[in-house]
């Protein structure tokens, strides 16, 4: 039961945070404990009290006061519910959190295709369809930006460039621990009614509708605070924390891929911070920005919303790529096709992508003349984009391709990257998009590029890198029978989901007419039976977790430094800091060594 | 030791700058009929000064001292 | 490393928390800037003849001085003068807070007058001037931690990581009050 015991007190410092911010504001101006100046109190008082209790206060705040601090070293699982610090810890702390949060999420989605199996309504009213397709489409949102990120890239970057930690281990804690709060604060809308103008919370509805949706906002500013803090440790960790000789060229894949996410992470997700404060400000203290009887601009909530909100996509998809890159070489046994182009790629997709954002906004009634020069540069995407799909095909011309797992789902994510980047071309172009957005067709691209994208490459990441993180190999056969499901059941979903909105199937609308029948029906069948692959997938992780055969310290024979270490790695990861003298992915290459490591006696390939 | 030592002085020449460039500014605000660009060069001065001398921000890209 | 993951910042070389901090202050101008050019967006040039020109000097002089001696402080802790570095971030300190008196309490109740927050020249003004003031008096908090641990004896001349950074982040908030001053009180 100790074990519990921070998270108890976390729970008890926010419970009473809530009571004392919630109960000034509703006394001051007699109003409930749930109105909403003093929901946003309460909960900014309340995540205060819930870090504070969590750990904050003994690990780190003390030390603000000259107070020494205490930090429990504890090896057992009891570390996996503490503020620990260990980077390797809080990997599996955020993957098995965004795994719990997409299993929730994908349950929504589950009744949104229950619903939506028959013309009419038969589940929900439209407001309650609604709040379940937004909470879907937010949680969805915070998987695909935190999971490769959080989970994976802070369990692999120290690793893989060769360092003990990060390089803020107590801040990386705090990017954790802020997630729990967020997610609880998202369940609880529908007891506040529920939000229902979707993940993109435009106003006027969302300065309008039921206090579910101020909740919303706070969740979600909370999880940006998260990303950015996040962001700055990693820029921060690579740029001084890499092992002696890892130079820049000879950084692998992934940890560019999640050096350039940082940089969007840190320097873009302030702006829907501010977006949603706005919005805050407008429903709370009354002030104007989107209303414009008192001289806002509804459009300008559009224009700040998605200078964040494009450049996010990429904050999902580049650590996508950075895996899939990463896990293309070992698996083709040769060196990675144009490792600088498709690093160039990675910076070319970070500078365009804040020059992109009103390709959201085409239908909006933002001025015409901004229609061309929107289109130009979202086509121009495609270049650096494209840049980074040829050094994928280029790794595997002419490779000895080995289909294990990993390789078959990286081999899914291109090719269904191919699709959903190909679809998204007749969104940027205006003419073509005016006729399909706010249809399926939208919907259908975007979940091939971050279910079809993101999500495929966390499942190819989760495989590859298993054995590193748990110690235990997962069942080759049934990974193999997962990733054809996996597949197969994925493209039944969404594929027809482009001829749906080809037809003029609108998207959040919990209705459709009835000659859709046949189409729909197809797509919930599906979905039920992609939905059972993720339930698989969990539960045979998990049991290989618990009972799968020991795995080997490089059961891969990779080259990159996470692999010359022993599975799990120690704390300190590696006994004696290695010494990289060559190219990480110089596979076949004739005396090409990587890196020199003094484990056991003798150095690493 | 003459005196103080030269960073204080510097911290002294710099806060004159930047109540010099704030009379300009005001200056500029009630003299030219559009005082945008030149409060906004004014600004950017004010905020260069404070970067690079309070800051210090050519720490980034100098060797530890 | 080791020593990192005990709360020692000493054995870290200087320009990993100096990075750090740069790169935070990075992000959170992002927010002045967004804040900045929605005023200019929703407002224009737009400003009421009734704001308070007097006390928006006074404010902007308070907070030039402040960045002023505690820049003053820290060159006195790293030259080893323990006494004169107290004295500069108390004054720092106090004129930060002369500051926050001057917005919330003097200038706010004046404002709500010719431009509430539900006008459009007043939610551009509240936000802008809430947003830093709330930055303004985390920094007084933050100055003040640094003063307490000051007397206690815990910085010198190679050991003061936390007052450079605390009089950083203080310079910080004063470049964003050089462009919303302008910005606020001055553009036509
Ligand atoms: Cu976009």
């Amino acid at each position: 039961m100790r074990a519990f015991f921070p998270i108890g007190r976390g729970l008890l410092g926010g419970g009473l945070g809530y009571l004392i911010g919630a109960g000034m504001i509703a006394a001051l101006r007699g109003q409930g404990l749930t109105a909403e100046p003093a929901l946003a109190v309460g909960y900014g008082l309340g995540l205060i009290g819930w870090l504070l209790g969590v750990g904050m206060w003994e690990v780190w705040v003390r030390e603000w006061l000259g107070w020494p601090v205490h930090q429990e070293e504890d090896r057992s699982w009891v570390r996996y519910f503490r503020f620990t610090t260990d980077h390797k810890v809080i990997g599996v702390q955020y993957l098995v959190t965004f795994l719990g949060l997409m299993l929730v999420a994908g349950l929504l989605a589950m009744l949104m295709r229950l619903e939506l199996m028959r013309p009419g309504l038969q589940l929900f009213s439209r407001n309650q369809y609604n709040t379940v397709m937004s909470l879907h489409g937010i949680m969805m949102i915070a998987v695909a930006v935190a999971t490769i990120v959080g989970g994976l890239g802070n369990y692999l970057v120290p690793l893989m460039i060769g360092a003990r930690d990060m390089a803020f281990p107590r801040l990386n804690a705090l990017s954790y621990w802020l997630v729990p709060p967020a997610a609880l604060a998202l369940l609880s809308t529908p007891w506040l009614g529920g939000f229902d103008s979707g993940w993109t919370a435009y106003p006027p509805l969302s300065e309008a509708n039921a206090s579910g949706q101020v909740l919303f906002n706070l969740a979600f500013i909370t999880v940006g605070l998260s990303s950015i803090l996040g962001g700055l440790n990693f820029l921060t960790t690579i740029a001084f924390l890499r092992a002696p000789g890892m130079t820049w060229s000879r950084l692998p894949i992934f940890v560019w891929s999640i050096f350039a996410t940082s940089i969007l992470s840190l320097i873009a997700t302030q702006f829907v911070a501010v977006a949603l404060l706005m919005v805050l400000l407008d429903r709370i203290l009354g002030t104007g920005f989107f209303d414009p009887a008192r001289g806002g601009d509804p459009l300008l909530y559009q224009h700040v919303f998605w200078f964040y909100s494009h450049p996010a996509v990429y904050i999902m998809i580049i650590p996508a790529f950075g895996v899939i890159l990463e896990i293309l070489p070992h698996f083709a046994r040769k060196p990675l096709f144009a490792y600088r182009w498709a690093v160039g790629g990675f910076f070319g997709i970070v500078g365009l992508s804040f020059l992109v954002w009103a390709h959201h906004m085409f239908t909006s009634g933002m001025p015409s003349w901004l229609h061309a020069p929107f289109m130009a540069t979202t086509e121009l995407i495609s270049v650096p984009t494209g840049l980074i799909f040829l050094s994928a095909l280029g790794t595997l011309w002419q490779g000895r391709l080995w289909l294990r797992t990993p390789m078959l789902v990286a081999l899914a994510f291109l090719a269904n990257f191919l699709i959903g980047g190909v679809t998204g071309i007749f969104l940027a172009d205006v003419p073509t998009d005016l006729h399909l957005q706010d249809t399926y067709f939208v919907v259908g691209h975007f979940h091939y590029t971050i279910l079809g994208g993101m999500i495929f490459a966390l499942v190819a990441g989760l495989y590859y890198w298993f054995p590193k993180i748990s110690g235990r190999m997962y069942n080759e056969r049934l990974g193999r029978i997962h990733a054809l499901w996996f597949f197969l059941a994925f493209q039944a979903t969404f594929l027809p989901m482009f001829g749906l909105g080809l037809y003029g199937m609108n998207r959040r609308v919990a209705d459709y007419p009835s000659y859709l029948a046949g189409g729909n029906m197809l797509v919930s069948m599906s979905a039920f039976v992609l939905g059972a692959s993720f339930v698989f997938l969990i539960a045979h992780l998990a049991y290989a977790w618990a009972r799968g055969p020991q795995a080997a310290d490089n059961p891969w024979r990779a080259r990159t430094l996470e692999w010359q270490t022993t599975s799990p790695p120690p704390v300190e990861n590696f006994p004696i800091l290695p010494r990289v003298i060559g190219d990480p992915y110089g596979y076949g290459v004739p005396g090409s060594p990587y890196a020199w490591i003094a484990v056991a006696g003798g150095e690493g390939e | 030791m003459g005196g103080m030592p030269s960073p204080f002085r510097i911290g002294m020449w710099v806060f004159g700058g930047l109540l010099g460039l704030t009379a300009m500014e005001i200056a500029a605000a009630n003299a030219l009929p559009r005082p945008l660009p030149a409060l906004a060069v004014l600004g950017v001065a004010k905020a260069g000064l404070i970067l690079w001398f309070y800051m210090h921000l050519h720490q980034l890209w100098e060797e530890e001292e | 490393m080791s020593a990192l993951r005990e709360g020692h910042a000493i054995a870290v070389p200087l320009r990993v928390p100096r990075f750090g901090l740069w790169l935070f202050l990075l992000s959170e101008s992002m927010i002045f800037a967004t804040l900045l050019s929605a005023r200019f967006i929703l407002q224009g040039t737009y400003r009421p003849a009734e704001l308070n020109q007097a006390l928006g000097l006074a404010i902007t002089l308070i907070l030039l001085t402040s960045s002023f001696t505690a820049n003053r402080a820290e060159i006195a802790i790293a030259h080893g003068k323990t006494s004169t570095f107290l004295r500069n971030l108390l004054a720092t300190i106090i004129l930060g807070i002369l500051f926050l008196i001057g917005v919330v309490a003097v200038e706010w109740p004046e404002a709500m007058h010719f431009a509430p927050p539900s006008s459009g020249y007043g939610t551009v003004f509240f936000t802008m001037t809430g947003m830093h003031a709330a930055h303004v008096f985390s920094g007084v908090v933050i100055l003040s931690l640094i003063y307490r641990l000051g007397r206690r004896g815990a910085f010198g001349p190679g050991r003061m990581w936390g007052v450079e950074g605390a009089v950083k982040y203080w310079h910080f908030v004063d470049i964003v009050w050089v462009f919303f001053y302008p910005a606020l009180y001055l553009v036509r």
